[in-house]
Formats: C-alpha cells, structure tokens, sequence
C-alpha cells in the first residue's frame, strides 16, 4: 500500500470536480479536501441593470474586493500600465446616447492630488463626437470634464472625471442638447454637490451608434473603481444628493436609488465580484461509473456569513459533521471507500453558479496495484435478482 | 476470498418496496444502500424511508432516513457509514443515514419501505454496493 496525495485540476467555472479511480489502483480514499470559491468571476463585471450587458474587465492589473463606495460593498483596484488602455469594457445599448438627456456616475479613490483623469466613454463610429471641454478647464481640478475635443479622440462620448485626492462619486448630467446648434447643458457633481452649475457647452454631438463602454483610469496609476452606472433623463441635484446619501446608508438603498436614477439605468457595475456569497451545498457522489452508490451531504444550511471561500474536508471516522461558525469550513464523515479501477468520485452541487470555482482539490489515497493480491473486483454479478419489484 | 460488486436495480414504477435476498451460496457485507425515490405531492412531512434487514422471518436491524426537499420531485436516499443529514434544494432532497456493520448470511433479506407514501410514490433505482464471500 502507497499513502500519496492526488491534486486534481480545476474544472471549469460553474462545473463540479470529479476522480476517476485509474486503471491500474485500487485506492481507499482517506479524506478530501476542496475549495469553492463563490461569486467571483474573474474578467467578468457584471451589469445590474435590466439589460444585463456583463462588462469584461480588459486589465491586467484588477485587484478584487478593495473597499468601496458602500460600507460593506467591494470595488476593484486598477494598476493601469500605459499599454492597457481600458480597465473595464462592456456592451451597452446605444438608444439612451441618443436621447437629449443622460446621466453617468461612478466613484473612484486615487491616492494623487491633481492626478490625471479617468474616463467612461462609448466609441461612436464613424460619427465623430467632438466637444470643446476647454471651456471646462477652469473646473477641472475639482470637477470633470466631458467628452472629448483638440488632441483627445474625437470619436466617443464620454465623461472624463479627474482622479481625485481620496475618495468620491462623480457625477455628470446632460440635457437639453441640441445637435444643430451643438449645444448641450451639463452639471457636475462631487458626492451629491453641484459643483458646477449648469453650465453650456459646445459640441458636434448628432447621432451615435456607440454600443460600447469603456472605463479607462489615469495611466500609469492606481485608482480603486467603483459604482459605474448610466443612464437616461435628467436627474435634479436633490436625485444626485439623495443617490450620494443612500450610499451612506446601505447597498440596498444605494441600488434602489441609482437604478431608479433618471428615466432609466442603462448600465450599473457595482464592480463587487468577489463579494461574499452564500456557501454551496455539494453532495459528495460516489458511483462505479454507472451507478450511484453514495450521495453525502453535511446537512448544514448555505450560509451568507463566510466566504467567498468554502473549505469542503471529507475524513473517515468522525463523531458528527461540523462547520465553523461563519460556515467556512465544514467537515463531513467520509465512508470508508475502498475503490477499485473505473470508480468515480465526484460533487454535485445542486445550488452552483455559474461564476462559483472549485479549485485545490486535494485526495490523500492509500493505493495498491489492481489484480491479484489486491482482491477481485467483479461489476453487476448477474446472480442477483431482486425478490420484488413492485408496490 | 471476498469480492465487491454492485448489485443495480432499476424498479418498476410505482415500487413501493423493495426486497433483495443474500443467496443461498454468499455471504454479504453492506457498503452503502442507494435508492432514488420519485415523489408525489402530498408526503411532506411525513413521509420516511426504512432499511429493514430480516434473517427471513426475524427483524436484525431497522435503520431509517428522513426525507428531503419539496415535493414532488425526487430524493436520493444513501444508506452508508455516515452521519445523518439531509439536504433539498426544490424538489431535489438527499438524505443520509448510517448503514449497521452486520454480516448478512445467505437468504437474509434487504427490504426498503416508503413509510407514509402517497399517489406517486416509488423507488426508481435500488443500488446495493456489497462484499461478499462465496459460501
């Protein structure tokens, strides 16, 4: 008999792990331990507004669960070299660009004072959307900028939001533009503050096609995103001030706020993958490769507590199944499995999701070579009849 | 010498019980009792599932196991050296419940029983994952 250690590749996200016993062991399996990760998806924002457009995030350097704009909630930190040129992308759909009246917010928390600024745009080909912010210039250390003109790209709309020293939400509204005078209305808001007052601006905006976000920090820096959201109509300073408090007050009222913003959400990327969810209730399977044989389960309830790390650890001989207090760690009675060629043991997780990873999922197996010796191992003797088989 | 099989039955609808006898020239030691159960509306919560193992006329042990889940829908039922615990998500239940560590002489029988079933009831699959020793 060989004591060793079987560590088993992740599968894929969303997808149970599985062992299939080789073709040359027997193999008692001594304990098991696996790690499920939870609401994390690694490249993935996902977008809570009705259009569900799941962004991607498109940089390298993205650091999940960095604190964030909600007490409680989580963020994303970027570290944004000069070749990356945008942290987040995602679909949007186009129809509100063209609307007289948009809003877009977002929080950000930049360690550099008078920092360069950071933008949210939507590529508008080939209609080009040029506007003249250098009248904005004397606002922008304390403000923001919007769109694009001069040397900046000239085919996007956009806001482009200074990286502030520390935290907080910006905002911007636009209304009442007017393509064939190239006029729009816009304001500026810092956590919930009008900060500019209505001020005019001088745009080519005529129709756009953009179906495309991207959110692109000051480069090369370090700036924690949070909070990305757009959307149609005009929302009033009290709308912008009552969305800034909600933020105070819980995550809840914050998303009932910013998705109630204006006529409508467009898109809203809390940025929170990672966040901890509920534990998973995998039943731990064992077959021949056709039959099931055994289907064990802890009997603890999901729980919200933990995570967004599970440690699954199945061991022979307990006294009772435990779990740590925050359901972290739960502990199950392994039977003795005592496995010959072909086997399979697996989980099942009923209540996975689709972002959810199982991963370092370790087997410690006493093994010994199949065939003689080792005792014979014969698959559905067709001896065995069963007395009944009905009511 | 002793063996290990599996001995799978596929029930036939509506099977209520379900009986398995040791033959005549074997001698069994039970892994696990594995039965999948279809289940009609109306059994929670009562309704309960019970390993029964005779000598043939004679009760040696009686060992039962909760069920699970919403019903209708299913519950797979293991018999096995476990802890009891049980587990449904919808319709979907899995249930637990320790196997006794006996020795099953030839014409022992395994006999499973719903308890409180109701309209739709029944075993589906009965998997018994065995040793046993040639008489």
């Amino acid at each position: 008999m060989t004591l060793t250690v079987v560590q088993l590749p992740a599968p894929d996200r969303g997808f149970d792990w599985s062992y299939v016993v080789p073709g040359q062991y027997n193999q008692a399996i001594v304990s098991i331990v696996a790690t499920l990760r939870t609401g994390v998806a690694d490249g993935v924002a996902v977008d809570s507004s009705p259009n569900g457009n799941d962004g991607a995030y498109t940089s390298p350097g993205i650091t999940l669960l960095q604190p964030g704009l909600v007490a409680g909630d989580t963020a994303i930190s970027v570290a944004q070299p000069n070749t990356v040129p945008w942290a987040m992308t995602a679909p949007v759909s186009s129809g509100w660009l063209n609307s007289d009246a948009l809003w877009m917010n977002l929080w950000i928390n930049s360690p550099k004072t008078n920092g360069t600024p950071v933008r949210l745009s939507f590529p508008s080909t080939p209609v080009p959307i040029v506007f003249d912010y250098t009248a904005f210039r004397t606002v922008t250390q304390d403000t923001m900028l919007l769109g694009y003109g001069g040397h900046e790209p000239t085919d996007a709309i956009g806001t482009v939001f200074p990286a502030l020293n520390g935290p907080g939400m910006l905002s911007v509204t636009m209304q009442n533009h007017t393509p064939a005078a190239n006029r729009a209305t816009v304001n500026f808001y810092v956590n919930g503050v009008n900060v500019s007052g209505p001020r005019v601006i001088q745009s080519a905006w005529t129709t756009h096609d953009g179906t495309s976000l991207q959110c692109m920090p000051s480069f090369p820096d370090t700036i924690v995103y949070d909070e990305i959201a757009f959307g149609a109509g005009v929302p009033s300073d009290a709308d912008i001030a009552a969305l800034f408090a909600a933020a105070s007050s819980s995550f809840a009222d914050y998303t009932t706020a910013v998705l109630d913003l204006g006529t409508s959400c467009e898109g809203c990327y809390h940025l929170d993958e990672g966040a901890p969810a509920t534990s998973r209730q995998p039943v731990l399977t064992v077959t021949d490769g056709t039959n099931d044989l055994d289907k064990i389960v802890s009997g603890f309830s999901a729980t919200l507590t933990g995570g967004p790390l599970w440690l699954y650890s199945w061991v022979r001989d307990l006294n009772t199944n435990n779990q740590s207090p925050d359901g972290t760690v739960t502990t199950i009675e392994l039977p003795a499995l005592d496995l010959p060629p072909g086997y399979v043991v697996s989980t099942f997780t009923p209540d996975i999701e689709p972002t959810d990873q199982w991963f370092d999922v370790f087997l410690y197996v006493d093994q010994s070579l199949s065939g003689a010796g080792a005792g014979d191992v014969t698959y559905l003797d067709a001896r065995f009849v069963p007395d009944t088989l009905g009511p | 010498m002793a063996y290990t099989t599996v001995v799978a039955n596929t029930c036939d609808p509506g099977a209520l019980i379900f009986d398995q006898t040791v033959p005549g020239d074997q001698t069994w030691t039970l892994r696990s009792v594995f039965a999948h159960v279809n289940r009609g509306a109306g059994g929670t919560p009562n309704r309960s599932y019970l390993l029964q193992i005779t000598d043939g006329t004679n009760i040696v042990a009686s060992v039962g196991a909760v069920d699970s889940g919403t019903d209708p829908g299913t519950c797979d039922v293991t018999w096995s050296q476990v802890q009891v615990a049980s587990f449904g998500t919808g319709g979907l239940g899995y249930t637990t419940a320790p196997l006794p560590a006996l020795t099953l002489l030839p014409g022992y029988v395994l006999a499973l029983t719903i308890v409180n079933d109701v309209a739709g009831d029944g075993f589906a699959q009965v998997n018994f994952w065995i040793d046993y020793v040639p008489s």
